[in-house]
């Protein structure tokens, strides 16, 4: 490939600006569609947030009567990322000390979800509850442990945890695995991705097992799903047509500089003709020259591309983005070289080479 | 390989400088194309060497019509069995000596090894060894048309074709390139030039004046 690079003597001038020009346009590229995706993936990454990936299944009026074997069958849904059932929220006071400070408590229906730091998801016996930091000792606790009741209703709580959002406010609580005696009347439902939402919450109608499924309300925030998909088809069409219009410019700046390197270079190629280079050779020899010098263009600029994306926004595209951008580049700048390898290979010869 | 002109007329530009030529330029001979500027030496030279397509008749190398071949075929029949001397040896100003006469071989697609050993031993036959790594800017005019013979013979042409090769060279350096010319000849090469120097032309070989149409054999 070198020699035969060699044997081209592709005129190093116009191949460093044919270079400079796609490195260029890959940089501008990454400077407007690169930024403009960085963004969105950071929007997106907002939007996606554990509050708005979550779906609230609520049994309001007690008429629903959700069964908690739902719970296991919400966990097996495409699209679920996990699922738990909540009790009502019973007051209680530690059993030693009733008239005491009281917090409120729960029963769960199913595993701890995966919020629950450094805890595993089944390490709790029907029974035993968490505190969230501080509550124990609240309730007077000397080690985090002790027993919790409301007269009816009781627990033993045996460590504390911290609870990550979306269901932080449970660490001002009691959470205890329930024993079966009770029902939820709450499902919390958090799916992989916002745009999984509607899909999931159309599953949950089909899925859930309850006396009287239509008095089940649910809550998702759709809001959040169509405003990201708002913020794709927006930045996109954006990108599309600033990539288009630098694509063209591309092609058009390429097709000068080899319009003029072929004119400049009339009588080389002319000798190759007299010497029996084919109409082939020559639009090879020229697409060739082109191409080497774009792809050493695309790549540099790709990677200039890419750190000054990430200097700017603290983000990088996509990888198949980045990797599309150095291709397209290449492309481009064959095509815009085709038109002059076709008028080089059509050059006369003998119009060239004739002394008068 | 024998070279045949049936009924060609050849022009450029529009106009027909020659006109329903008959000939047959013979393996092994020198024919040398003479006549006044503007009688059709150059045009004709480029019409047999299948860089011009005739106006009519027809252009043969050895048994084949080869004239109304594709652009493609033409080429390639160029590229394998002809050499080319133009009249300012037309060097790549970029390129060595060496390169320049390989740059000949690499279109033709002869080994490289072949190459490079054929191009150093025509540039020392020709007494331009010396100037193998040198580019054309570093030599004088006489050495690059030299130089230019070394590519002309590189792929050991069966045809050779010259355009007023000694138009611009010294008496004794037009003598090393008649020489060069004849050897090939006399080796089996058929040689068409185009040329202003009938004396030389005379003493060499065969000429085809154009300029009356006689054809004289010396």
């Amino acid at each position: 490939m070198l020699d035969a690079w060699r044997k081209l003597r592709y005129p190093l001038v116009p191949s460093l600006v044919l270079a400079l020009i796609v490195a260029a346009a890959a940089v501008a590229v990454f400077a407007t569609s690169g930024l403009a995706l960085a963004s969105q993936q950071r929007a997106l990454e907002r939007l996606n947030s554990p509050e708005g990936r979550m779906i609230v299944v609520s049994d309001s009026n007690g008429n629903a009567r959700i069964d908690p074997a739902s719970v296991a069958v919400i966990e097996t849904l495409s699209g679920v990322e996990w699922a738990v059932g909540v009790g009502p929220s019973r007051t209680v006071a530690a059993g030693a000390f009733q008239g005491g400070p009281s917090v409120t408590a729960r029963e769960i229906f199913g595993d701890l979800p995966p919020v629950v730091e450094n805890l595993e998801r089944r390490s709790l016996l029907p029974g035993q509850a968490i505190s969230g930091p501080g509550v124990a000792q609240q309730l007077g606790f000397e080690d985090s442990t002790g027993h919790v009741t409301d007269g009816v209703f009781a627990a033993d709580v045996v460590r504390e945890a911290d609870v990550a959002p979306p269901l932080s406010s449970w660490n001002d609580e009691i959470i205890v695995v329930s024993s079966g005696q009770t029902s939820p009347v709450t499902l919390l439902v958090s799916v992989t991705d916002i745009h999984q939402l509607q899909p999931v919450q159309l599953a949950l109608r089909a899925s859930i097992i309850a006396e009287n499924p239509n008095d089940l309300a649910f809550e998702i925030d759709d809001g959040l799903a169509q405003l990201s998909q708002d913020v794709i088809d927006d930045l996109a069409a954006s990108s599309r047509q600033t990539v288009s219009a630098l694509l063209a410019l591309v092609a058009l700046l390429v097709a000068a500089v080899q319009f003029g390197r072929v004119t400049s270079m009339a009588r080389e190629i002319g000798r190759r003709r007299a010497l029996g280079a084919t109409r082939s050779m020559i639009v090879g020899s020229v697409l060739l020259g082109s191409g080497f010098a774009a792809a050493l263009g695309a790549v540099v600029g790709t990677a200039a591309g890419v750190a000054i994306t990430y200097t700017v926004a603290q983000a990088v595209p996509r990888l198949e983005f980045i990797l599309s951008v150095p291709v397209l580049l290449l492309l481009t700048a064959l095509v815009g070289a085709a038109l002059p390898a076709i008028r080089a290979s059509r050059l006369d010869p003998v119009a060239i080479l004739r002394v008068p | 390989m024998r070279i045949s002109a049936d009924g060609l007329t050849v022009g450029y530009g529009g106009i027909s400088v020659v006109e329903g030529l008959r000939h047959e330029f013979r393996e092994g001979s020198i024919t040398a194309l003479i006549g006044s500027s503007g009688s059709g030496k150059s045009t004709l030279l480029y019409t047999l060497a299948l860089m011009l397509t005739p106006v009519r008749g027809a252009v043969a190398w050895g048994d084949d019509r080869v004239d109304s071949l594709p652009d493609a075929e033409r080429s390639v029949l160029r590229a394998r069995h002809s050499g080319f001397v133009f009249q300012d040896a037309v060097l790549d100003l970029a390129q060595t000596a060496l390169e320049n006469v390989l740059e000949a071989a690499w279109i033709g697609r002869m080994p490289r090894a072949a190459a490079m050993s054929r191009a150093k031993h025509l540039l020392e036959q020709f007494g331009v060894g010396d100037q193998t790594y040198r580019r054309p800017g570093q030599v004088s005019g006489g050495q690059a048309q030299r130089i230019a013979l070394c590519r002309a013979l590189i792929r050991h042409p069966t045809v050779l074709f010259a355009d007023e090769p000694t138009g611009n060279l010294d008496p004794a350096t037009a003598d090393i390139v008649w020489s060069a010319l004849q050897e090939s000849a006399e080796a089996g090469t058929t040689v068409i030039i185009a040329t202003h120097d009938q004396e030389r032309a005379r003493s060499f070989g065969d000429l085809l004046d154009l300029g009356n149409r006689q054809e004289a054999a010396v």
